[in-house]
């Protein structure tokens, strides 16, 4: 089924679109969810509610991009669920990395410092390589193993590793030139 | 960095463009190689990663002898009814392929696995280019993939082996080149959940064989001339029938390359 058929068929709250949302996309959440959680239980369970949380927002919501749409609300639900299972469920290496690309006497608490922080996030992305940028969602808005976003985005482990590690330098320097931080 | 600011950052990458998700996300359409037998395998490399570990129970004569190990296999290649269509899915029954069934006859069991991103235990001792005299059943000659549906359950005739959704399933032929062994062969990737169940030797007369993983196979001869083996072999399970006794099927395992030996 189409995402625009989907779309529609929610909008007027007939299931047959949160069923056709499920088949199409229920693997794809799990895989996200998977990757940040690394518990199957509740991996599931988060794709379950982000398939909820998807057919009450729409309507009013009415997504031109179904398959980002829900994937975002997934990976929310999944760091939600992150937070709740404290830090041991957490990749310690995983966000040593994230905290290479800020400088250290950054402190982000209000809603619209991490609206500047998203948008100057999404400018540096977009400078980036196609086969990168995959790269770079794969391993950071999905959370999968280094290998598995390599495989993901085409290349060998020793090439995403180089580039991941170059990705944080130009990530933190790009933040700190566009005046975002001071460095 | 403190735990607020790890959180913003994850939040921020989570604001990603939708373009940008949806290039990574968005399935590309497959190129129809229909009929292409050589030199037609989709340029995928075979995942040997696996997501997760359960160990569950094997039965023999109604007890547990021993346990073996699943993996779930998160980054299989799901294929759509119309993307199946596209490879020269055998399209004998469209309500099949919408079912989740995709019967191939002109992709090899190991350019199927590829194009399904899974990993295989084919190797050059085994040939997969079988004629219909080599198979018992003209259904069978297809290569069958099948992703089994959330709703649905099925429990395979003559193999006391139950499995349900989130499972690809594949079946296919191959003969041993070097006894010329016809063997059909089921295996049975988890995506990412995993049901428990037993296999239980059809007869008194069974065989345990230790494999290279330190996991073990069951062999078993049946009445009709064959014997099965079943086991689970790095997180996938495999259900072999050769037409052929236990020692033969002994044999096989070790064309293989699976066994300890």
């Amino acid at each position: 089924m189409e995402d625009t058929t989907m779309t529609e068929l929610m909008f007027k709250r007939d299931e047959k679109g949160l069923a056709g949302l499920k088949k199409k996309y229920s693997r794809l959440l799990m895989k996200i969810t998977l990757g940040i959680l690394k518990s199957p239980e509740d991996a599931e369970e988060c794709v379950n509610d982000a398939l909820y949380a998807v057919w009450n927002s729409i309507p009013p919501d009415k997504p031109e991009k179904l398959l980002p749409y829900v994937c975002k609300i997934a990976r929310r639900r999944a760091i939600d669920r992150l937070r709740y299972n404290n830090a041991a469920a957490r990749d310690p290496g995983l966000l040593t990395e994230l905290d290479d690309c800020i400088p250290s006497n950054c402190d982000i608490q209000d809603t619209a410092e991490k609206t500047e922080l998203a948008s100057a996030i999404n400018a540096w992305v977009k400078t980036l390589s196609a086969k990168h940028q995959k790269l770079f969602v794969l391993r950071y808005f999905s959370m999968y193993e280094i290998k598995d976003a390599a495989h993901g985005a085409g290349m060998t482990v020793t090439a995403a590793t180089t580039a991941l590690s170059r990705m944080k330098v130009s990530l933190k320097e790009y933040l700190i030139k566009g005046g975002f931080f001071n460095g | 960095m403190d735990n607020a600011n790890i959180n913003a950052v994850l939040e921020a990458v989570g604001e990603l463009d939708d373009a940008v998700l949806e290039k990574t996300f968005k399935k590309k359409k497959k190129k129809p190689i229909a009929l292409i037998v050589i030199g037609a395998a989709a340029v995928v490399s075979i995942l040997s990663g696996a997501a997760a570990d359960h160990r569950l129970p094997v039965f023999i004569k109604g007890e547990k002898a021993f346990e073996r190990s699943k993996s779930i296999h998160p980054d299989a290649v799901i294929l759509s009814a119309e993307e199946a269509a596209e490879l020269g899915a055998y399209d004998f029954d469209p309500r099949k392929l919408d079912e989740g069934f995709s019967y191939f006859i002109a992709l090899s069991p190991s350019e199927m696995l590829e194009i399904y991103n899974l990993p295989s235990i084919i190797n050059e001792n085994f040939s997969d280019v079988v004629t219909p005299d080599d198979v018992p059943d003209e259904i069978q000659r297809y290569r069958l993939s099948r992703f089994f549906d959330d709703d649905n359950k099925k429990m395979l005739p003559g193999t006391k082996v139950e499995t349900s959704d989130n499972c690809a399933y594949f079946s296919y032929f191959l003969v041993d080149k070097q006894s010329q062994t016809p063997m059909f062969v089921r295996s049975y990737y988890t995506l990412y959940k995993t049901y428990p169940f037993g296999f239980e030797a059809h007869n008194g007369d069974c065989r345990v064989v230790d494999l290279s993983t330190g996991e073990k196979a069951v062999i078993s001869e049946y009445n009709d001339n064959t014997s099965r083996a079943f086991f689970s072999y790095r997180g996938v399970d495999y259900i072999i029938t050769g037409w052929t006794d236990m020692d033969g099927m002994h044999q096989i395992l070790k064309d293989f390359g699976i066994t300890a030996e």
